[in-house]
């Protein structure tokens, strides 16, 4: 008797946890049955960084219907929260979970794994038109080792910093910001404003705040490694910390911070100043040709801002690689994949749709390629232009002037090439010094480029402790193979 | 002659008066430290937004305000929000039912020394503990064995069975519940299930309520489930609500000098005070739950610490 208890208990156990398994089983066939009806339609598993927008069912659907007429396909776009995005994509491609297409993550360092399929070939063949209206700036800057491996959004080519105003403060005590052309020039405005309401952060920076300069950091602007882009005596790699233009700005950033032009818990403010209200006067902000000049950054605020630009605009490529969809190499449907993306890259009907929201209810067409906004264009009832498709193709509001349009085109052809479009450095052989200068820098930056600190005293402190840190092995070996690197695209 | 002091029982485990005050202090002290941090939340919570950024924290703030929960309770996100109460609410009381329920069973089973496989059981469990698979391999099984990606039960399942608990339970079982009174039921002819539920279970209440609490607080706490398993906006919990919004502000702050166009995304998010408030409807309800558990927590926990 006990024993045939026993036998039942345990057998029990094993059905539960067969029927547990059984169930994912059945959801499994339950998905094929309903592709099958559908007339073997295969949908697409797409990844997107953001937050949904409140009527994604609806622009989905509209979406969805279009995709099917032209390709055959339908799309599931799943949506992943920024913060969430680095931790939940890199556990589903180290699972080698099945998906199509994702928003690139950490895209040269996952394309170098092999984790996103090779689009050399694909994307011209695929997604021609597309892929032809790409500037030559995306396709060099995406390539890693010779290879493309993924689809970039056609948006804000180049980058350029800027100073931006608020402008109801320069219009009220009448500031005068036409001669700005560095952060050297704004100091007489910054002082005169300070004066007039001493309670207002003139230069509104916190701890994330890097000073910029003409320069390309082949590493990203938070490591000491940088290309000026005028250099004439070759392409070389050196720290920006130990430049003369660089080394001045800090000390201008000091003098400011001494003179309460910069808040006084600037490298410890994590939080920043929210670009909407009047709690600032200055700040600064990265534009491209797709802002048209202010307007995009003044509809963000909801007031009129303006801005000055102290650097030139450099087609980078970090710009290069802002947003770019990687087909990823466990997908089952790599060619339609591409062909959606390059439907979603050349059909202004798909992409306006989803970007300025449900036609009839957002938007209305007044022009060729002009809209008017309806009351239904809401902030979050639409995706957002810069990740979604080729800005290109996109509409523009009948309230911007032709003019801009034109300036967008010039501004584009007219950008320059940085230097090093295209180099990927490879850090595997110097890891352990990089994390070193990652350390040193973290105990640093946040402090010199607010201004907290007087770089007279801390810069030799933080150029002694980058040495020690190994920043010379990093530097030879970042030099020579940027050398191959330019020896071969060329 | 002196008298000789009477000693009372109570004494010889008692501190003078005045070491007894200065622990008491101590501890005081430390309890207050605990505190404040969670009053500072809720005064936060009920701070005027506008007071908040003109003037920051303070305990006296110039301007008391319920702005925030009636963002909670009725502004835009309050739909979510409420939703996310429910489901963390459904998750701890399913998952706390179902942990407790397989704990004490597996417990029970690996706690008589007439079970012949407890050996085999107790060393199953302990492996989990000391070998950890890590996140990737717990992810495989989740989403691509078991497919409970975007379920509730990959809110539950996980915590369901901990080793630390069954450890717990299984000594609780062996102090408190003598073999003699099991074999005195069996003689008078109580089935195995009969003898667990009757006579096993109402001797184990303690220990019962002591493991109901901590998975009732894992389950309570838990967002990184949620995080990994959960895409579906309805199936949120509140903790992983409040991670995200946390999460996303930090990288609109950090990346603010990206570019206009993602900057944009920051106005959508609940202010200072919002958060706060978030962080209070989160947290109250389990800490209002410890006091109901107290009584069984000192007994139910020091009976694994006593040999014989």
């Amino acid at each position: 008797m006990k024993h045939v208890k026993k036998f039942l208990f345990a057998s029990t156990a094993i059905v539960a946890t067969l029927a547990l398994t059984a169930c994912g089983g059945d959801k499994k066939a339950d998905d094929k049955k309903s592709n099958g009806k559908d007339g073997d339609v295969t949908t697409l598993l797409m990844y997107q960084i953001g937050d949904k927008p409140e009527n994604y069912d609806e622009l989905m659907s509209i979406a969805n219907k279009q995709i099917e007429e032209a390709i055959n396909v339908k799309v599931d776009l799943q949506y992943i929260g920024w913060g969430d995005w680095d931790k939940k994509m890199s556990t589903i491609i180290a699972s080698g979970e099945n998906y199509d297409i994702s928003f690139a993550s950490n895209y040269v360092a996952n394309a170098q794994k092999g984790a996103y399929a090779d689009l050399t070939e694909l994307a011209p063949k695929y997604a021609k038109d597309a892929y032809e209206q790409l500037d030559e700036a995306y396709i060099k800057g995406n390539t890693i080792d010779g290879k493309l491996y993924a689809f970039p959004v056609n948006g804000n080519v180049y980058g350029q910093q800027v100073l931006t105003f608020n402008k109801e403060y320069l219009d009220k005590y009448n500031l005068n910001i036409d001669d700005v052309k560095s952060y050297a020039d704004a100091e007489k405005v910054l002082k005169e404003f300070h004066e007039k309401e001493p309670n207002i952060a003139p230069f509104a920076i916190g701890q994330s705040f890097q000073l910029s300069g003409d320069y390309d950091y082949p590493l990203g602007k938070e490591y000491p490694f940088a290309v000026k882009n005028d250099s004439k005596d070759g392409i070389k790699i050196i720290n920006q910390y130990d430049d003369s233009e660089f080394v001045s700005n800090l000390e201008l950033m000091h003098k400011w911070y001494e003179d309460k032009l910069i808040p006084t818990d600037a490298s410890t403010n994590t939080t920043g100043y929210p670009l909407e209200g009047n709690t600032w006067f200055m700040r600064e902000e990265t534009q491209g040709p797709m802002d048209y000049g202010d307007t995009i950054l003044s509809n963000a605020a909801g007031h009129p801002l303006v801005s000055k630009a102290i650097t030139k605009p450099l087609k980078t490529t970090a710009q290069a690689q802002m947003a770019n969809f990687a087909v990823s190499n466990v997908s089952k449907n790599k060619e339609k994949s591409v062909e959606f993306l390059g439907l979603l890259n050349s059909d202004p009907t798909l992409l306006n749709g989803l970007v300025w929201g449900v036609e009839g209810e957002a938007w209305e067409k007044v022009g060729d390629n002009r809209i008017k906004l309806l009351d239904g264009y809401k902030p979050n009832m639409h995706m957002a232009a810069w990740n979604t498709g080729n800005n290109m193709i996109l509409y523009t509001q009948d309230t911007l002037p032709e003019e801009k349009i034109k300036e967008r085109d010039e501004s584009i052809k007219n950008a320059e090439v940085s230097p090093i479009l295209g180099f990927n450095f490879n850090t595997a052989p110097v890891k352990t010094e990089i994390t070193n200068i990652a350390n040193v820098m973290n105990r640093y930056k946040a402090s010199l480029n607010t201004g907290t600190v007087d770089p007279k005293e801390t810069l030799p402190k933080l150029n002694k402790d980058l040495e020690t840190a190994g920043w010379d092995k990093v530097q030879k070996e970042m030099q020579s193979q940027l050398d191959d690197f330019l020896k071969t695209s060329k | 002659m002196r008298e000789k002091k009477r000693v009372k029982k109570v004494e010889i485990r008692a501190f003078s008066p005045k070491v007894d005050l200065f622990f008491s202090i101590l501890i005081a002290l430390f309890a207050i430290s605990c505190l404040i941090p969670f009053i500072f939340v809720i005064i936060i919570s009920l701070t005027g937004e506008s007071a908040l950024t003109a003037n920051g924290y303070s305990f006296f703030p110039k301007e008391w305000s319920f702005e925030a929960y009636k963002y909670i309770f009725s502004g835009n996100m309050s739909a979510k929000i409420v939703r996310s109460f429910g489901i963390t609410i459904f998750v701890t009381v399913v998952g706390t039912i179902v942990n407790a329920t397989i704990t004490s069973l597996y417990a029970y089973a690996i706690s008589r020394s007439n079970f012949p496989f407890r050996r085999f059981f107790t060393l199953f469990a302990l492996i989990t503990m000391l070998f950890v698979p890590g996140m990737v391999a717990n992810y495989l099984v989740m989403s691509n064995l078991l497919q409970l990606k975007d379920t509730i039960w990959a809110l539950i399942l996980p915590l369901a069975l901990g080793p630390f608990n069954i450890l717990v339970m299984r000594t609780f079982f062996r102090k408190n519940v003598p073999d003699s009174i099991i074999e005195s039921a069996r003689i008078d002819g109580a089935s195995e299930l009969k003898i667990f539920v009757r006579i096993v279970l109402p001797l184990a209440v303690p220990g019962i309520a002591t493991i109901s609490l901590f998975a009732a607080l894992g389950y309570w706490n838990d967002w990184f489930n949620a995080l990994l398993y959960i895409q579906n906006d309805n199936l949120i919990p509140l903790q992983y609500l409040l991670m995200k919004i946390q999460n996303n502000l930090d990288y609109l702050a950090q990346n603010a000098g990206m570019s206009a166009q993602i900057s944009g995304g920051l106005a959508a998010l609940p202010s200072e005070s919002a958060r706060m408030a978030i962080v209070v409807i989160s947290t109250l309800p389990i800490a209002i739950t410890y006091p109901f558990f107290q009584k069984y927590f000192v007994g139910g926990l020091t009976i694994g610490g006593v040999k014989e």
